[in-house]
């Protein structure tokens, strides 16, 4: 990689890694608050009742439901720091990169549909224990994660274009 | 043989794809033109009465428009976003997976996506703005709204950009030793 793709990825990569410690500090710090600090975290909230005292185990549930897009998320970002570094490198047409490129796409497809789930399971999880709200599980549209779902399919398919790029290109190597 | 069976591999998933990619194209265009469409002409009321918005104001039809045109470009950024999109499934599944118009067009939908993404976040950042414009004491300052699933689409479309640079070299050294074949 040279010239302006090679500054692009210097950038790209700080980037990455500003927003990779961010991200889970910011998710943490709001649910933490918002779950895990006391059994009347959730009464002033619209969608928590004024006198309700929620048991540990109910804000807990709350607090884990999204955790699997955060999980998913992080591991995407980790491994994208990692692809990152191997481009910088100029290790980018190996079959390393190229798994890890297809890992990448996987990875944010999982974030995207657990995020859509995620708060929907929420929502739904949340107003159960309060009976003015109480509302049945429906999913609900989120542009966002459905982009990132979409943006995640594209990755894993060029993952796959580069693999059998790889694939050709060593079939004639092999002849020469 | 290998290739062979990763080339069908490629064709197949790129057809699969193309159903939801397409779906999603156009509900997501038509869901972001109603919504701004709505709010900013066929009900009137949504911006005259807005929780941010001085009782009584009226909203001029001049400033209406320049809300739909910016939220337009915000909902055709990534409209074209999925068109791209749906070109390149179109060309994998035909079979046309190591060319070159195929690796800038995947150059094309990573720079799409990051600017659609990057255009969202500034747009709903001078959204409230806006729509406080005609306030009595003056529009509000606009405010940054973190929204994760922003910033993850722009990371993945960056990436997608620089992977189809590689991708562009890629074909270049497969066309030389093809050459030598």
């Amino acid at each position: 990689m040279q010239g302006l793709n090679r500054w692009i990825a210097f950038g790209f990569l700080i980037a990455v890694i500003v927003f990779a410690i961010y991200y889970p500090y910011k998710f943490f710090s709001t649910s933490v608050s918002l779950h895990l600090s006391g059994p009347t975290s959730w009464q002033p909230y619209w969608w928590g009742q004024n006198d309700a005292l929620i048991p540990l185990a109910t804000r807990l549930g709350a607090f884990s439901i999204y955790l699997p897009a955060v999980i998913a998320t992080q591991a995407m970002l980790l491994c994208v720091i990692w692809l990152t570094v191997l481009l910088i490198r100029g290790d980018f047409f190996s079959l390393r990169s190229v798994r890890l490129l297809t890992l990448v796409g996987g990875l944010a497809a999982a974030a995207g549909l657990f995020g859509l789930v995620g708060w929907a399971v929420t929502d739904w999880y949340i107003l159960s224990f309060n009976p003015d709200h109480a509302i049945p599980f429906k999913l609900r549209y989120d542009s966002g994660e459905m982009g990132v779902a979409f943006a995640g399919l594209g990755l894993f398919l060029l993952g796959r274009v580069l693999r059998l790029v790889m694939l050709l290109d060593h079939e004639n190597k092999e002849i020469i | 043989m290998h290739a062979d069976r990763a080339t069908r591999s490629v064709r197949l998933l790129a057809l699969v794809f193309m159903f939801p990619v397409a779906i999603q194209g156009v509900y997501y265009t038509q869901r972001g033109l109603f919504r701004a469409y709505r709010f900013a002409f066929s009900e009137l009321d949504r911006w005259n009465m807005h929780r941010l918005v001085d009782p009584g104001t009226q909203i001029e039809t001049a400033p209406r428009i320049g809300y739909f045109l910016i939220w337009s470009v915000d909902v055709l950024l990534s409209t074209a976003a999925f068109g791209i999109g749906l070109f390149i499934l179109n060309r994998l599944r035909r079979g046309r997976i190591v060319d070159d118009v195929t690796a800038r067009a995947l150059g094309w939908l990573g720079g799409t996506l990051a600017i659609a993404r990057t255009f969202d976040q500034v747009f709903q950042a001078v959204n409230r703005t806006l729509i406080t414009w005609f306030n009595v004491a003056g529009p509000m300052p606009p405010q940054w709204d973190y929204d994760p699933s922003d910033y993850k689409t722009l990371l993945l479309g960056i990436l997608l950009y620089l992977f189809a640079g590689v991708m562009r070299q890629a074909i270049l050294v497969e066309r030389e030793n093809q050459g030598f074949v």
